[in-house]
């Protein structure tokens, strides 16, 4: 087991470990540092008091700061480290340093003082989602995960597994019958051969009988044996396809069934959840990680039954008749197993770096053909095809060792087996000779010889068959279990929103870093159009996103109508917003689906009323095939304000109670955004509106005005108040009328 | 009619042993700074960032204010003089914090992800990596960076430097 070079004790356990009375105040909880400010290793705790930060290392103390002495606590990302900082009157200091091991410890510390400094509260460990660790092995859970992969209780998996097959236990059932069947088949095949060759080609009897004009009956029996052969053939035949139908109906009604589940569940997971796992890794599990656990359940699983019952099988049929001879048959096993288990990781390899090789080239290829357009323009085609051709031929240099290796290596095992044969014949050789194996037994064991090599071969693939089921199966089970964390209450309603909105004392944070917005309080009335103002990265589309309950908020409250967010029912809440987001997704699909996106059902009349509303019906009319043009992939490509006006068309068509405006209309020309603009006046006069705009100019309509700054809620109030203030608000309308000042 | 030169347009401030007073205060670096086009100012905190962190990490050095705004470049460290250089070496040692592998005593590969254990300049360390494949890079002819799963890098300066055992480790991600 790994030991982890910082224990993962939580805050509370920490803090047994420092002298006591050294630091003041009560004590909020501690965490360890790994790097000292000179940057070499350490051994540091920093204990968090409500009066300040102590840090020690190596169990003496080293630094107190009192928050009364400092405005701000920072965290910083360095390169391969990261930092606490205070900001003091002399200037700023640095609390503690640390690896990246040791990041989000402090950064969610940070912001935990910081909260505390602004609301008087702290939160949780839980709250903040500290000390994700593993409750068995302590190890840090990996990123996106919710359980240890190492500690994974295997059983406990393939349990929940064989569960999920229950419902096509008639398929599997059937498949398992007809493994045993073809498996009696298959012993049954050398048992036959012995007949033929001891009952008639080999038989004194048989040719005695002959030799007395009795071949009517020999022939018979002679015939007959081969059609016994010939049935046997047949029945596997049969039997092989029925298994394979059997397999094939589990399989894939297993399959359809398990990614319905995976994905249904991702569909449900807030985007904090979904934030936390990159698409790639959510797309392979809904397409890699399902196949691979319906492969195990329909094909690995009854091959494992089988080709073990086989082997066993086998062996005591062979132990039985002959004890040395069954020692010569299973002579090269041990040599094969170790052969392939020295070997089978070296071509594991070789492939894995062919793999590589391949996808470079084809990734030299997708970069080159997506510049295609800059490579012609500067004319470096010359230089890329060097570059392809380096790629492939190295690609190919690989494969030539590779298969020349691989040509050179395999048929050692052939060679192991057939050593086997060779002592297999000599010792069966002298039985006969003298007289004590008969010449049909000779052609049975030799036949049950070849059989055991088949499941030998096969269980040396066990481990990593099972050791890549139980990577998927843990991925498919972390998904399945996630905890939804924007829940709705189990009182929640559906609420008749009137349009009032109220933010009280509103904190929030990503996942890392600080709070992106710190105690924001303000409240709307409805039919109020409310500009939300502010530089970038001032926590403006957070608060919209906490609006919509993409999020929840993790201090204070956001109420709509006197009701806590919390415990209104999603679908009614989002059923009664329209949003237009600054980036703007259309699905492929038509114009017109495009628009009816949120509102099926509706009629054309409206669809057309609402693209004349937001300025899109002239382009579309434009279009090829009107509102039933295709878009999006492999379709018909509209320009960023073409799109950003489908979607206020699909905002308007929805007629919500609360419309949401960021940057909605960014992408338009100043004339266009004019005429929108005058529409959704209109519109929004009885519509409580929250817009985000870089250009003021869109807000003009606005009745009053939110300005942030940092995540704080910095200025409100209505246009000509803001300006009279000459804060924040007036100096970027400044700007903003200097910067067209120069354009005209 | 002269042509103008994209560098009489753009103009880059390089601080230079002239115009730069680089001080280390309570473990930060402040600067004293004149541009050519402006009025002195002093900034209580720099940090300063390797545009070249591979190839040249002691040139192309730029210097940021508290907001991350670019205050000046430096072309050189060695330009400012070897005391302030010393300075600015030791700042970018902490900001940069990469342990230097002398020698991989194992890597263990499970489940899509990589064990390590190695011994650095500073003790030995053990981390996690994911991805192996694209966390490992070739830098130039000789070095190599890993980088674990919470963002700490790892620096093998010398790929031929590295003993027999170490190498045939870590061969597979070359």
């Amino acid at each position: 087991m790994k030991k982890t070079v910082f224990s993962l004790e939580t805050g509370r356990d920490l803090l047994k470990k420092v002298p006591e009375g050294v630091a003041s105040g009560t004590f909020i909880t501690a965490f360890r540092f790994d790097l000292d400010l000179d940057g070499g290793s350490t051994d540091g705790i920093a204990v968090i008091t409500e009066e300040g930060v102590f840090t020690f290392e190596g169990g003496l103390p080293v630094l107190s700061v009192m928050y009364g002495d400092c405005s701000e606590l920072e965290f910083h990302q360095l390169i391969g480290a990261c930092e606490m900082c205070a900001e003091t009157e002399n200037g700023p200091v640095v609390i503690c340093r640390g690896t990246c091991s040791v990041k989000d410890v402090m950064a969610k510390n940070v912001r935990r003082i910081t909260r505390f400094l602004h609301t008087g509260n702290y939160s949780s460990d839980e709250e903040l989602d500290l000390y994700r660790v593993c409750p068995k092995c302590r190890k840090r859970l990996r990123p996106g995960m919710t359980v240890c992969v190492d500690c994974a209780d295997r059983k406990s998996l393939y349990g929940r597994v064989l569960k999920m097959a229950l419902p096509y236990k008639k398929y599997l059932i059937t498949s398992i019958f007809l493994f045993f069947a073809s498996f009696a088949v298959n012993l049954a095949g050398p048992y036959v051969n012995r007949l033929l060759v001891d009952g008639y080609i080999d038989s004194e009897k048989a040719k005695a009988a002959v030799a007395a004009g009795q071949s009517g009956s020999v022939f018979r029996g002679f015939i007959l044996t081969i059609a016994l052969m010939a049935i046997l053939q047949i029945l596997t035949y049969f039997i092989t396809a029925l298994r394979n139908l059997a397999v094939m109906g589990a399989g894939w009604r297993l399959i359809i069934d398990l990614r319905r589940l995976v994905f249904g569940k991702i569909e449900k997971m807030s985007v904090r959840t979904l934030s936390r796992r990159t698409s790639g890794a959510l797309m392979r599990s809904v397409t890699w990680d399902t196949s691979m656990v319906e492969r195990f359940i329909t094909n690995d699983l009854p091959n494992v039954i089988q080709q073990s019952f086989l082997f066993v099988a086998v062996t005591v049929i062979l132990v039985l008749k002959d004890p040395i001879l069954a020692l010569l048959v299973l002579a090269p096993v041990p040599v094969l197993l170790l052969f392939s288990g020295k070997i089978s990781p070296y071509f594991r390899r070789m492939y894995g770096r062919q793999w590589e090789a391949g996808s470079r080239t084809g990734s030299v290829l997708h970069d080159i053909f997506s510049g295609i357009r800059v490579v012609k323009a500067y004319r470096t085609e010359k230089r890329e095809e060097d570059r392809f051709d380096s790629a492939a031929s190295e690609e190919r240099d690989i494969s030539v060792r590779n298969e020349t290796v691989f040509n050179v290596i395999d048929p050692i095992f052939t060679f192991i087996v057939n050593i086997g044969s060779v002592l297999l014949l000599y010792y069966m050789g002298r039985q006969i000779m003298n007289g004590r194996m008969s010449l049909g037994e000779a052609a049975m064991f030799t036949s049950y010889a070849s059989l055991i090599y088949g499941p030998i071969s096969w269980l040396a693939q066990m481990p990593r068959m099972l050791t890549r089921t139980v990577t998927s199966l843990v991925k498919i089970f972390d998904i399945v279990d996630e905890r939804e964390d924007v829940q709705d209450s189990a009182d929640a309603c559906d609420v008749d929103i009137r349009g009032n909105i109220e933010f009280d004392n509103v904190s929030f944070a990503y996942e890392d870093g600080g709070d992106v917005l710190k105690g924001i309080s303000f409240s709307v009335k409805p039919g109020e159009m409310i500009g939300i103002v502010g530089r970038s990265g001032a926590g403006k589309s957070t608060l919209i996103n906490l609006l919509m309950r993409l999020y929840d908020p993790d201090g204070g409250a956001i109420r709509v109508d006197g009701v806590d967010l919390r415990d209104v029912s999603q679908h009614s809440l989002r059923s009664q917003m329209g949003v237009v987001l600054q980036e703007t997704h259309l699905f492929s699909g038509t114009v017109y689906e495009n628009i009816a996106y949120a509102s099926p059902g509706c009629t054309r009349d409206a669809v057309v009323t609402a693209a004349k509303a937001a300025g899109a019906h002239d382009f579309i009319v434009r279009l090829p095939d009107g509102y039933e043009t295709v878009i999006g992939e492999n379709g018909h490509t509209l320009s960023g304000g073409e799109r950003q006006r489908v979607a206020i068309a699909r905002a308007l068509l929805h007629d919500p109670k609360i419309l949401i405006l960021d940057e909605a209309t960014s992408s338009l020309d100043t004339k266009t955004e004019h005429g929108v603009q005058e529409t959704l006046s209109e519109l929004i006069a009885d519509r409580t509106t929250i817009a985000i705009a870089h250009r003021l100019s869109t807000l003009r309509n606005a009745s009053r005005l939110v300005v942030l700054d940092k995540g704080r809620l910095a200025e409100i109030g209505t246009h000509d108040e803001l300006m009279k203030k000459g804060g924040i608000y007036y100096g970027l309308v400044m700007a903003q009328r200097q910067m067209s000042r120069i354009k005209k | 009619m002269s042509r103008t030169e994209l560098r009489d347009v753009i103009k880059i401030r390089y601080a230079t042993a002239e115009n730069a007073v680089f001080e280390e205060k309570r473990g930060f670096i402040s600067l004293t700074f004149r541009p050519e086009d402006g009025e002195e100012k002093t900034y209580d905190r720099v940090k300063l960032q390797r545009n070249f962190p591979n190839s040249t990490p002691e040139e192309y050095v730029s210097v940021l204010d508290k907001e991350d705004n670019e205050i000046c470049m430096i072309r050189s460290l060695s330009d400012l003089g070897e005391e302030t250089a010393e300075i600015l070496r030791r700042e970018a040692e902490r900001r940069y914090r990469v342990f230097r592998i002398k020698k991989i005593l194992s890597v263990n590969q499970r489940y899509g992800f990589s064990y390590w254990k190695i011994e650095s300049d500073d003790g030995v360390r053990e981390f996690t990596v994911q991805d192996t494949y694209r966390s490992f890079r070739k830098i130039g002819g000789d070095r190599a960076t890993v980088s674990d799963v919470d963002g700490n890098r790892y620096e093998i300066p010398s790929l031929s430097g590295l003993d027999r055992r170490s190498m045939k480790k870590i061969e597979l991600f070359i």
